[in-house]
């Protein structure tokens, strides 16, 4: 399998999007399950990316570059995968608290969350505890991801651990939060269930927490 | 010998900006905030810029601001600054003639120099910090570099100033980014100030105010900013873009981008409030490409500075860059040579004003002793920046003469005059003797430094605050507290 898959999961390594596409027609064409292409070649192939990205072989951009491809990968196989299929590690309802409009970091965590097999809905910036509660309702969230720069802001965050509380849904859904302010530390303190220091740190405990 | 009046004090002096350049950073600068804009969250601040002419689409809440608009906001604001201080002695003013520091900041952790506990920060850790600020002389102003963690956070900012006036006779520089809280913070100046009452022509605190790149500027912040303006507190626009991420990759890019977001800034605060005192900010950062976190320090932050600093300055604009700062995490070569180098750099580009004593981790923590080993290199950049005095006295053929070949000046009393002069530098904190009479006491770097601080806290007491004082900005943050609440 990883011969036949080998160019596809090379193609999303190097971000070739072209090469990605045009690949995944043609094993298509020639009968290849979509689950197969999914699991052969495309989650292989970043898994790649994370390693490099962590053995600080690769630059962020070119994380992104995988990530964009993988999703547009994705888009082209969802339709055809059965119930169930989804190869998608869940949903993760992403955005910068209340009071907030940093959300750079927020972006690159949602980037590399989709590109890592997660469904992300990416709410923006200044999103309230009602709003977060809303989109993890409507959404079927497997985790929500709570961001915040400004030391001002986090509060916000144990305030949406409430609201989800409230709403019945903590037991439902994971809970992670990040940004330059947030330590592990507080994330233990206000209930949070995983807590990043970095993108990649962020990704790799969002898969554990699903496992 | 004949005499030779000699050329005088030679100073060092970097340069990185040419006419040319400068004029072209300026147009393309333009072009951007006349094409793409700025989006202005503010209400009020887009109302200012329409009526002045400029562009506003409030669906998007963008603005394109015409030439015009940036070179009359250029021409409004004052060249020189004045950050008074609660002790007159200690006044910073920026008039291209000195370079004063500050701390670094604004730290949510500090590493408790008495536990090694990297924890959140407290309101008595800015307050130490502005202690130890207060005893240093190579410090001339207070910055917000510690956040009060244990105050209620709708009021912290408001803390964090009052805090700073408290625990230094040193201006105070500060945030405050909700425009509630600006009463509050005016009185609590007021308590603080001689005489007790606000005082326009000697604000004894200023803001930072910070534009979110790329190209936005907050609703709340800048609403606090402009009413701050219109009282006559001095507003430090610090825009820190992380090239690569929040603005353009290159450096020529960032530095195109920051000085747009830093001269939208000013046009909002300019029509609010003309003349108002404005402070320009050389400094930006970089996305470490690899770790995804905050680069502070570097190669691409010297440019940065540099290039940002020098326009500020050919503006006409008091700047504030900076120094000190380190992306390390602990005391090391790392942080002293990236520290140093900024500093270094800052001081000779003849920045008004540099940030960055007593952090580590990009600005992520405070660490006390290492406000006391910072002193030492500004005190060392600051000899730097004397330069060399060159005449014929201090070339002092004379003495030559007399000491002759073979001879030494050891015994001169020209030596002996000149070093009381301080013609060399003396180090504090910093080493140098035989390395057997270190061996015989290896108190490290770190332990001097930890030594150093902990005497300072013990027994310098900062100046008190006016009869009343106390009191006033107690009421002050209580009510604030009350008022938000």
């Amino acid at each position: 399998m990883s011969d036949q898959y080998g160019p596809l999961k090379q193609a999303v390594i190097d971000g070739n999007a072209d090469l990605t596409g045009a690949l995944v027609q043609a094993a298509l064409a020639q009968g290849a399950k979509a689950k197969e292409i999914l699991e052969g070649a495309l989650l292989p192939g970043m898994e790649v990316v994370g390693q490099r990205m962590k053995s600080g072989e690769c630059f962020i951009p070119e994380v992104l570059l995988s990530a964009r491809v993988m999703q547009g990968a994705l888009d082209t196989l969802k339709p055809l995968l059965a119930e169930g299929e989804g190869g998608g590690l869940g949903t993760v309802v992403i955005g910068t608290v209340e009071g907030d409009l940093h959300d750079i970091g927020k972006n690159l965590v949602g980037m590399m969350l989709s590109g890592a097999g997660f469904e992300v809905v990416n709410l923006g910036t200044g999103i309230s505890p009602a709003q977060f509660v809303a989109a993890a309702e409507e959404h079927g969230a497997t985790i929500v991801g709570m961001s915040a720069l400004l030391t001002t802001t986090i509060p916000r965050m144990k305030e949406t651990i409430d609201a989800l509380g409230a709403a019945g849904l903590r037991d439902k859904v994971k809970v992670m939060i990040g940004g330059a302010p947030v330590t592990q530390a507080f994330a233990d303190e206000i209930g949070a269930d995983g807590y990043g220091a970095n993108a990649g740190a962020a990704v790799d405990r969002a898969k554990s927490l699903v496992k | 010998m004949p005499a030779l009046p000699g050329p005088g004090r030679l100073t060092p002096r970097v340069s990185l900006l040419t006419d040319d350049a400068f004029a072209y950073v300026h147009g393309r600068t333009l072009e951007l905030l006349a094409t793409v804009g700025v989006r202005f969250a503010s209400a009020r601040a887009r109302a200012l810029l329409r009526e002045a002419g400029a562009q506003v689409d409030d669906e998007s809440m963008v603005v394109r601001i015409p030439a015009e608009l940036v070179e009359q906001a250029v021409a409004a604001a004052p060249h020189d600054v004045l950050l008074a201080a609660r002790d007159g002695a200690h006044d910073c003013l920026l008039d291209r003639s000195c370079t004063f520091v500050g701390h670094d900041g604004m730290g949510a952790m500090t590493l408790d120099h008495r536990t090694g506990e990297r924890r959140p920060s407290t309101d008595q850790d800015l307050y130490e910090a502005c202690v130890v600020a207060d005893a240093l002389d190579e410090l001339g102003f207070c910055w917000y570099v510690a956040t009060p963690n244990d105050a209620p956070p709708a009021v912290q900012s408001l803390q964090g100033i009052v805090t700073m006036l408290r625990g230094s006779g040193k201006h105070a520089q500060g945030d405050l980014s909700d425009p509630k809280l600006v009463p509050f913070a005016l009185e609590a100046a007021a308590a603080a100030s001689l005489g007790g009452v606000w005082d326009p022509a000697r604000p004894v605190f200023s803001i930072v105010y910070c534009p979110v790149s790329p190209l936005q500027h907050d609703a709340d912040a800048l609403d606090a900013a402009l009413l701050l303006a219109e009282e006559g507190v001095p507003i430090v626009v610090y825009s820190l873009a992380l090239a690569g991420a929040t603005s353009p990759v290159t450096l020529a890019g960032t530095i195109v981008q920051t000085n747009a977001e830093i001269l939208s800034g000013l046009v909002a605060l300019q029509l609010a409030a003309p003349g108002s005192p404005f402070v320009y900010v050389g400094n930006s950062s970089i996305l470490d490409m690899k770790t995804s976190t905050f680069g502070a320090c570097g190669p691409e932050a010297l440019l940065f500075n540099l290039a940002l600093t020098e326009m500020g300055h050919r503006y006409g604009f008091p700047v504030l860059s900076g120094g000190l700062s380190s992306d390390a995490k602990e005391l090391c070569m790392q942080s002293g040579y990236e520290g140093g180098t900024m500093a270094l750099l800052s001081t000779l580009a003849r920045a008004d004003l540099f940030v960055g004593m007593g952090m580590l981790d990009s600005a992520q923590f405070l660490y006390l002793p290492k406000m006391v080993l910072d002193a030492e290199v500004v005190a060392q950049c600051a000899h730097v920046a004397r330069g060399v005095q060159l005449d014929d006295e201090s070339v002092m053929l004379a003495v030559s003469a007399r000491v002759g070949p073979g001879g030494h000046f050891l015994a001169a009393r020209e030596t002996r005059t000149f070093l009381r002069r301080g013609e060399h530098h003396q180090l504090k904190l910093f080493q140098r003797g035989s390395y057997e009479a270190w061996r015989a006491h290896p108190v490290s770097e770190a332990e001097r430094a930890t030594a150093a601080v902990d005497e300072i806290l013990a027994t310098h007491r900062p100046p008190a605050l006016p009869t009343g004082g106390e009191e006033r900005i107690a009421a002050a943050v209580a009510a604030a507290a009350e008022a938000i609440d």
